[in-house]
């Protein structure tokens, strides 16, 4: 199990050098193009909450070690990671579209609240700081509906993850 | 359904790792981790640049040609001041101190790469790849490499620090018209990449396209960086003060390349 945490581990902190470099300089819509927060979905929807923990923490890390704002992003990770690990296992199946589609959208809701919530107690603080924008509403959601649907296809079409359990008896 | 046990590690793990990092626990486990990212923040930062500005083609021409006639006209119209500043001792001196704003000021410069952006609305920031190891400090200007200023250090890092760019709404820059030599007013970020002159007295004379530059009362700041150029000037009779709005001739949307003003 050790080399898959280490390559997870390793992505995260790819994908959070990727968020806190090469996404800050998109523009427009293109930056809600973020890619951290969709992996942590969905690794906490479809695989496990360990590797979903793991990969926030990484990629979390990198992106409050680089960038300019105070974001408190690998809390967000995390909450997201937990919140998200338990809706797909209570109220939102993670075995339909609609489903993962939720799970994305919920995700992206938790988070920008979680922002919302760590700037305002950050703002009680007489220490100046950038304060980190959350990304414009339509582009984000739209963006986060096309990873959890890609995701939700390549599973459905490439793993038995989704197929009925039937047998011959 | 996760564990009970679980997610109280999970809720004590991050209250643990929020109060580390409010009692300053963290801060060289973070400076470590940042150092050894700086490397490959710079080739990500670079290829980002690259993106970006491939991206930003502007695919109104029309547009992109209305406002270069605009700039240029303005351009001619800052060059006739120009021609007409030169005969004028006093405002030769501030041009000769524009055009070689470090050679007597005391100051050089350190050369470095934005690796991270916040540039969107209200905010405007970048993380550069010097900090307290190269003899950066909090407040010290920031600056392009024609000498236009584009900020200044408000977060530092062993091998990093934040620059808070001019347009941010909480940027505040003493400044003065160029050529006075004589603090004029505050610039003040109002985001999108826009800046107002405020607290200017109705005795200073102020005109569209004048020149607004650092007045050099701040600690860290040498005078006659340039700021921007004003636009357009609002002026009650009944205000004591008068403002204008500012456009930053730094391309603070496109920063790739910088240089910190440290004193020698």
């Amino acid at each position: 199990m050790w080399p898959r945490r280490i390559l997870i581990i390793l992505l995260g902190l790819f994908v959070g050098l990727c968020d806190a470099t090469i996404v800050t300089w998109l523009g427009g819509s293109l930056s809600a193009m973020h890619l951290a927060l969709p992996l942590v979905i969905i690794l906490s929807a479809f695989s496990s909450l360990e590797r979903a923990l793991s990969a926030a923490i990484a990629a979390g890390l990198v992106m409050d070690a680089l960038q300019p704002s105070f974001g408190f992003v690998t809390l967000r990770l995390l909450i997201v990671a937990g919140v998200i690990r338990a809706a797909a296992q209570t109220y939102v199946t993670n075995r339909s579209f609609a489903g993962s589609a939720a799970l994305g959208i919920i995700g992206l809701a938790l988070d920008a609240m979680v922002l919302w919530g760590v700037t305002w107690i950050r703002g009680w603080s007489s220490v100046p700081f950038v304060r980190e924008m959350p990304v414009p509403v339509v582009p984000g959601v739209i963006w986060m509906l096309v990873v959890m649907t890609a995701t939700f296809v390549v599973f459905a079409a490439f793993t038995r993850r989704f197929m009925p359990l039937v047998s011959r008896r | 359904m996760p564990r009970p046990r679980i997610i109280f590690f999970i809720a004590a793990g991050i209250v643990a790792l929020v109060l580390l990092i409010l009692a300053g626990f963290v801060r060289p486990v973070r400076e470590t981790f940042r150092s050894a990212l700086v490397p490959f923040a710079r080739v990500t930062g670079s290829i980002g640049y690259g993106i970006g500005r491939f991206l930003h083609i502007d695919p109104d021409a029309r547009t992109a040609n209305e406002r270069a006639d605009e700039l240029d006209a303005r351009l001619r119209a800052i060059s006739v001041d120009y021609v007409r500043l030169r005969a004028l001792e006093e405002e030769n001196r501030s041009l000769r101190a524009q055009a070689n704003f470090l050679a007597n000021s005391g100051f050089r410069t350190v050369g470095s790469r934005v690796i991270s952006r916040m540039v969107r609305d209200d905010a405007a920031a970048v993380t550069i790849d010097r900090g307290a190891k190269d003899g950066v400090e909090v407040g010290q200007a920031v600056v392009t490499d024609e000498g236009l200023f584009v900020g200044k250090i408000i977060s530092l890092g062993e091998r990093t620090a934040v620059v808070l760019l001019v347009s941010d709404t909480q940027s505040r820059i003493a400044s003065a018209v160029a050529g006075t030599n004589r603090l004029a007013g505050v610039v003040e970020g109002r985001g999108s990449g826009t800046a107002r002159f405020t607290l200017i007295p109705q005795s200073v004379e102020l005109k569209r396209d004048d020149v607004v530059v650092t007045a050099g009362t701040e600690d860290k700041i040498p005078p006659n960086l340039t700021i921007g150029l004003v636009n357009d000037v609002q002026s009650l009779p009944t205000d004591p003060f008068k403002t204008a709005s500012i456009e930053p001739l730094a391309p603070l949307d496109r920063l790739d390349l910088v240089s910190v003003v440290v004193p020698e």
